[in-house]
């Protein structure tokens, strides 16, 4: 029997009967029978005892009964003692008592869950306005948007992008929390125009809520294709499938990695699971931000106006342009410093190590744009025990830069960040650039004593085109 | 919200003082949504919080019918979950599996759509685990490879947030209310586990775990060394013995053995009888994912490079799983171990350990005074290395661990130039050690490449794909390893519950009784040839029996000796019979044994029910150890001996003072054991084996030997003879003069034996005709063929097992009456005792009574026989000993 109705247990040898709508009454030898009714020792099950009125006689017994008062003593159930012929007034007293006293302590509990709930709502409220300012100063400022996170190269193996009723399932090997994109590749060009549609999900459950989305499919395109979600899911980290599907009329395929001996990785076709998991490179981000608008450079970057996001791994491999005059070249054989160019695959930056002597300026081709106006360069000191390092950035047409000194009039004003900074460089351009281009990363370390464990990044690219006057 | 009637699911949460996240908990329960109903259970364990009260009733408001709240008094963490349980079960029949979920963590809203697919995609799994992934103190651990009860007896690796199956429950398994200090969900899947269930791990997320800078669990850490002792003398059934290494045994095979021979594949196995094949090209595949996911894939831990039938010819030895545990025993002090097959010119068999060299150091010197030094230094060094290389090259068998192979595997991804070096670099630098096995002979000679340059090519083959070990080395799950026991730590973990040594690689056929038989020397001298004949009638009787030789020098060639074992195991070290220690009642015991040797002693023994042990001090040490594993000990009295001062000494003494660790003492004797009760031992605990013959014969070569003695006419000389050691206390001198004094009577006398120890000192007269020492079944056969008398004019003895042998076949023994002889011979039925002094002179009349009186003789051949069965008995009584002694 489960009630919900305060029980008053009066003991079995007070005469008077006692009812009331509100209030369960049960003598006390029906009580300590129901107690005692579930395995070897008494519970409580599903009462809310109001209190015991017990007769002198029946309160040494029930004393003397070692379980039931331990159990009534760990329970803090309350007991008044009325002699046997107490009148139906005198329980009625008792249970107003009872209730009384329950009142006190419930109103005592209620005032302080209520002033918990207000320190909680008011440091949830400090936390968001923090959150929110935090979250500005590392989306708009600092660190990159995206982080890549796994990838699983293509090889010769394919399959067939299926259609919604039977859409391929891949584990992923990050967490749903911060997901951001995932590059699936078109192993032979596509047969025609189309979508891949795309839905984060979980392994058993319910699909992760606004993590559907598509990305459309020229005719022939191939290789490497972005799927980029909305925003990043947030909560707890949780596993996920990635569902695949294509809507168009003849389906591309897609690559597969190499087997794998371990099938909580393969990819799901038709409910059969494979050898191999596909092909894939993984995309983090921040928890419940949506994802930037990540360039992809095997395309254009279209005049619209917009600021998009390019990562150095989306670019061909960065070179370090040379010093044209001949002393200079002789004399870099006599610098003491070390200097390099090079892309940090693990970080997804490129690396150009300053000198203290002359900036260093590294070259980075493979991107084609049409009025390109403005670029910004997400830097960074990798490290916190050197000293501080400048940064610059700029862009010429492709091939007409091959030295630095070629380089120089191009870069836009040089950013020095501190040891261990996150920092941002910027070039404007005073006429439009068109076609493909070059990036021009620089770095300096202008009258320091040394350049050592300078690991100057530069870990992301925001590009800025002007509007087409059509769109204007 | 709708009355659950039918739950599928009971959600039970116990509390005790998370007044407040208990609510946490309880609404993330209620608010689970998915193809299954549940039912919520709080249990208040007597909280002294009012607050947990007033929530509950709150709640039961909120959710009726969803939910009950159950109070007692406090009885602890395990009778609060029990409490839940059987409520929900009691309640809800309609409940297929419970859920106990602490106050403090939570389930994630999608929960139940994991458990529909969990209950309905593994209905084999009897409980399902989760990820550790904590909150709070956040962090992910996934929740490691597939379950693995080798793995659950090092430690926990499932939560207490379990989904537990209906039927563990209605099997009788609970939460032990006895286990308040923690540990108690560890207790309770072993407890499952016990009765044959198994869990398996959930890989999707559907659990939080709140993790606070302390925590409960904390506590039970601080008291670890305590509860795990309660744990492990709660779960015998998995604790004791070598049940943790045959468990993972059975998950996956010890060693990986390659024959260099042509075309030869791999095979694995644990006990070298069971080979599973295999293929080079599949473990190289699985030692790459395990390099990826060494906690989840189970791959052997040792592997063997072997020529070809070097092990099969071990195996016909019987000295294979020996061979294989000496190998494995010195990886703990070497890189790489060696076994090098040699041949005995004593024809004896000894397998002998060499602890791997130590380089000599090349110290940093700079003054040119010390050149000298630096380059004797240097030469030293070389030399060590050539030593080292030679013992490579000459190996028969190479054995390396897994981890060296996960080494070459890692230099997939260095550079090529570098790789080939370190390749030749793991396979012939690093510490070697040389296991030297002495055998009669060598195994026949056939091609196949030297196990080193084996070695060097499979670990070149592990590199040659190195885009695929990249590859696979991204395929690591998202959440960190855990901080636990997993498959990557079995070595370890099998070695800690063999009680730090390397269990014997056996692998055990059924529930049969396995006995081991424990001796310091094993030649042809007759306790070995009582070993030999009581293992003949247990194996008879389905007993498997195997041989431990432990001693300090080689053991007999002979295989009717090792027939009836299954195995034979030898340990080679002079500290085994040394018996400098202190004396007790005036026999010297064994001193202390080094760890090392203690550990290789006692851990091939836990594989065994019962060890019998015969005069082996050494083990004496052990004894705790090995009851405390569970292996029922018994030690076997033959003899007391008397030294020149005619005082008795002798392993009997031993045994009396090690009475407390034995559970039975056996002897050979009814008089040796009331000596034995004598001296203070309960006669609960003694059993006498009256020895019988020491050699197998059949009853027709018994009743032919028998027909032709009585077929020999009575105008014959009368044929007596002394078979055995030429010594004191054999009475060989007495012989001598019997012989003499016999001259002018019409007998041959014959000599079958030689001295112990080069020569006896002793003439022997020409008219005694010599025989060597008869080892063989046909030498001793014949030897009793020669006979019609068999004199023994011992000074001390057991119980011989000539007598028997004698009687067997129908010679007359004519003997003192030492030691046990008497209950071998009844004088005048079935042969004839000397009591008393002027032995010389008795035996001599005797004899000359017999010639005269042939009847006399052929009285007492009549009363021989009988005595074909009694090792039967023995190993009846043996068995039946060991029955009562076991422990409950």
């Amino acid at each position: 029997m489960t009630t919900t109705a305060p029980l008053l247990v009066i003991s079995d040898d007070i005469a008077a009967e006692f009812a009331h709508p509100s209030l369960t009454v049960m003598r006390f030898g029906a009580w300590r029978d129901r107690i005692g009714a579930f395995g070897d020792r008494p519970v409580i099950q599903d009462m809310i005892v109001l209190g015991l009125c017990l007769s002198p006689e029946a309160e040494a017994a029930f004393l003397a009964d070692a379980a039931l008062a331990d159990l009534a003593q760990a329970a803090q159930l309350p007991r008044k003692t009325l002699s046997v012929d107490a009148s139906r007034e005198a329980l009625l007293a008792a249970a107003l008592d009872f209730l009384a006293d329950r009142d006190v302590a419930t109103r005592q509990q209620g005032a302080a869950d209520r002033a918990a709930l207000a320190e909680l709502r008011r440091s949830h409220m400090q936390m968001q306005t923090d959150h929110a300012e935090l979250e500005s100063w590392v989306w708009d400022a600092m660190a990159p948007k995206f982080t890549r996170v796994r990838e699983w190269p293509a090889t010769a193996r394919t399959l067939d992008l299926p259609g919604p009723d039977t859409p391929l399932i891949q584990p992923l090997p990050v967490p749903a929390r911060g997901f951001i994109a995932v590059d699936v590749h078109l192993a032979t060009s596509a047969p025609c125009a189309g979508a891949i549609h795309f839905l984060l999900a979980r392994p058993s459950g319910p699909d992760f809520e606004g993590t559907a989305a598509s990305q459309d499919i020229r005719a022939s395109e191939s290789g490497w294709t972005r799927l980029i979600l909305p925003r990043a899911p947030g909560g707890f980290p949780e596993d996920a499938v990635l569902k695949l599907w294509w809507q168009g009329a003849e389906a591309p395929q897609l690559s597969l990695a190499p087997d794998s001996p371990f099938v909580d990785v393969n990819v799901t076709a038709g409910g059969v699971p494979g050898s191999a998991p596909l092909a894939l490179n993984i995309y983090q981000t921040l928890p419940r931000q949506p994802g930037p608008p990540l360039h992809d450079p095997r395309r254009a970057l279209p005049a619209d106006g917009h600021t998009r996001l390019v990562l150095p791994g989306d670019l061909s491999p960065p070179k370090a342009l040379p010093y044209s005059r001949n002393p200079v070249k002789k004399a870099l054989k006599r610098y003491p410093d070390f200097t390099r160019v090079e892309f940090w695959e693990k970080e997804n930056a490129v690396f150009v190590h300053p000198s203290i002597h002359r900036p260093v300026v590294a070259l980075v081709p493979g991107l084609t744009v049409d009025a390109l106006v403005q670029i910004e360069a997400i830097i960074r000191v990798f490290r916190d025990k050197t000293l501080p390092i400048s940064f610059a950035i700029g862009a010429v047409p492709s091939g007409t830069v091959a030295s630095v000194e070629e380089a120089l009039p191009h870069l836009g004003d040089w950013m020095q960040l501190l040891p261990a900074e996150w920092g941002e460089a910027w070039c404007g351009l005073a006429t439009p650039l068109s076609g493909p281009i070059d990036l021009l990363l620089a770095t300096a370390m202008p009258n320091m004593p040394v350049n050592r464990e300078a690991d100057a990044l530069f870990c992301g690219f925001r590009l800025t085109t002007r509007a087409s006057e059509a769109q204007g | 919200m709708a009355t659950a009637a039918t739950p599928d699911i009971a959600i039970v949460i116990p509390i005790y003082r998370h007044s407040a996240l208990a609510d946490e908990a309880i609404a993330a329960a209620l608010a689970l949504e998915g193809p299954l109903q549940t039912v919520v259970i709080a249990v208040d364990d007597g909280c002294p919080n009012a607050e947990t009260r007033l929530a509950l009733q709150g709640w039961a408001h909120r959710a009726p019918g969803h939910f009950h709240h159950l109070h007692q008094s406090n009885q602890g963490l395990s009778a609060a979950r029990n409490l839940g349980i059987r409520f929900a079960l009691d309640t809800y029949p309609s409940i297929q599996a419970v859920f106990p979920l602490d106050a403090d963590n939570l389930l994630d809203l999608h929960s139940l759509h994991v458990f529909a697919d969990l209950l309905q995609t593994d209905p084999r799994a009897d409980w399902f685990y989760p990820n550790f992934d904590m909150f709070g103190l956040n962090s992910a651990a996934h929740n490691g490879g597939p379950f693995a009860l080798p793995l659950l007896a090092a430690s926990n690796q499932c939560e207490a947030g379990s989904l537990i199956r209906r039927r563990i429950f209605d099997a009788g398994v609970w939460f032990d209310e006895a286990m308040r200090a923690g540990y108690e969900d560890w207790d309770f899947w072993l407890s499952a586990s016990a009765k044959g269930f198994r869990g398996a791990p959930v890989k999707p997320s559907f659990f939080r775990y709140r993790k606070r800078p302390e925590s409960m669990l904390s506590g039970s850490h601080g008291q670890d060394v305590i509860l795990r002792d309660q744990i492990q003398k709660k779960h015998r059934w998995l604790y004791a013995h070598d049940h943790v290494a045959q468990a993972a045994a059975d998950l996956s095979p010890r060693f990986a053995v390659f024959e260099t021979g042509e075309g030869a594949d791999p095979w694995l196995c644990t006990d070298p009888r069971d080979r599973v094949p295999s293929s080079a090209d599949a473990l190289r595949s699985m030692i790459w994912a395990a390099n990826a996911r060494p906690w989840q894939v189970w791959l052997p831990q040792y592997w063997v490079f072997t020529r070809p039938r070097v092990l099969d010819h071990l195996a016909d030895r019987k000295l294979a799983a020996s061979a294989l545990w000496h190998l494995q025993t010195a990886l703990r002090t070497a890189d790489v171990s060696a076994l090098r097959l040699i041949q005995n010119p004593n024809g004896e068999r000894q397998i002998t350990s060499i602890a791997p060299l130590t380089l000599s150091p090349i110290k940093k010197r700079s003054s040119p005074e010390e050149r000298r030094e630096l380059a004797v230094e240097k030469r030293l060094h070389r030399q060590d290395r050539a030593r080292q290389a030679a013992i490579l090259a000459q190996a028969d068998v190479l054995m390396v661990r897994l981890d060296r192979l996960q080494r070459f595997a890692a230099l997939a991804t260095g550079k090529p130039k570098r790789t080939a070096a370190e390749v030749t670099r793991l396979t012939y630098r690093g510490k070697v050690a040389e296991v030297r096995v002495a055998l009669e002979d060598l195994a026949p000679q056939q091609q196949g490449q030297p196990p080193a340059e084996a070695l060097k090519n499979f670990g070149t083959s592990l590199i040659q794909d190195p885009a695929n070990s990249v590859f696979l080395s991204k395929l690591t799950p998202w959440r960190e390893a855990p901080k636990m026991a997993s498959v990557k730590d079995i070595a370890q973990i099998v070695s800690t519950f063999s009680l730090g040594g390397a269990s014997y690689p056996l692998r055990r056929a059924g529930k049969t009784l396995q006995i081991g038989f424990v001796t310091p020397i094993f030649h042809f001298g007759g306790v070995e040839k009582c070993i030999v004949a009581l293992a003949a009638a247990l194996r008879a009787q389905g007993v498997t029996c195997h041989l431990f030789v432990y001693g300090n020098s080689g053991m007999a060639a002979a295989d009717w000796l090792t027939e009836p074992f299954e195995t034979v195991h030898q340990l080679c070290d002079r500290d085994l019979r040394n018996w400098r220690g202190p004396q007790y009642l005036g026999t010297n015991t064994a001193p202390a044994l080094s760890s090392d040797l203690m550990q290789n002693m006692i851990a091939p023994l836990l594989g065994m029910d019962a060890v019998v042990t015969t005069g082996s001090a050494a083990l004496f040490h052990g004894l705790s150890a090995l009851r405390g594993k569970g292996v029922q000990v018994a030690s076997w009295e033959h003899l007391l001996e008397t030294d020149g001062y005619g005082r008795m000494y002798g392993t009997p003494y031993l045994a009396v003072g090690y009475e407390g660790g034995l559970d039975l003492i056996l002897t050979c004797s009814q008089r040796l054991a009331s000596w034995i009760h004598a001296n203070g031992v309960p006669s609960a605990k003694l059993l006498p084996l009256p020895n019988g013959p020491g050699f197998p014969t059949d009853a027709d070569q018994i009743a032919q030997a028998v027909t032709e003695r009585q077929g020999r006419s009575p105008d014959t000389p009368l044929r007596v003879g002394f078979l055995g050691r030429l010594d004191a206390q054999k009475g060989a001198d007495r012989y001598v003069e019997i012989v003499q004094a016999c001259r002018d009577l019409p007998i041959d006398f014959s000599i079958t034996g030689s001295a112990v120890l080069g020569d006896s000192g002793l003439t022997i007269p020409d008219s005694i005709t010599r025989y060597p020492a008869a080892y063989e079944v046909a030498e001793l056969t014949e030897a009793f063929a020669r006979l019609d008398v068999l004199l023994m004019p011992s000074r001390d003895e057991g119980l011989p097992l000539t007598i028997m042998e004698a009687q067997r076949v129908g010679v007359v023994p004519i003997a003192t009456d030492v030691g046990a002889v008497s209950e071998a011979i009844e004088d005048g039925t079935n042969g004839f005792l000397i009591r008393g002094h002027d032995v010389v002179l008795q035996m001599a009349d005797l004899l000359r009574r017999l010639t005269a009186d042939p009847t006399a003789l052929s009285k007492v051949r009549k009363g021989l026989g009988g005595i074909d069965n009694r090792w039967d008995a023995n190993a009846t009584a043996l068995i039946q000993a060991l029955e009562r002694a076991r422990p409950a």
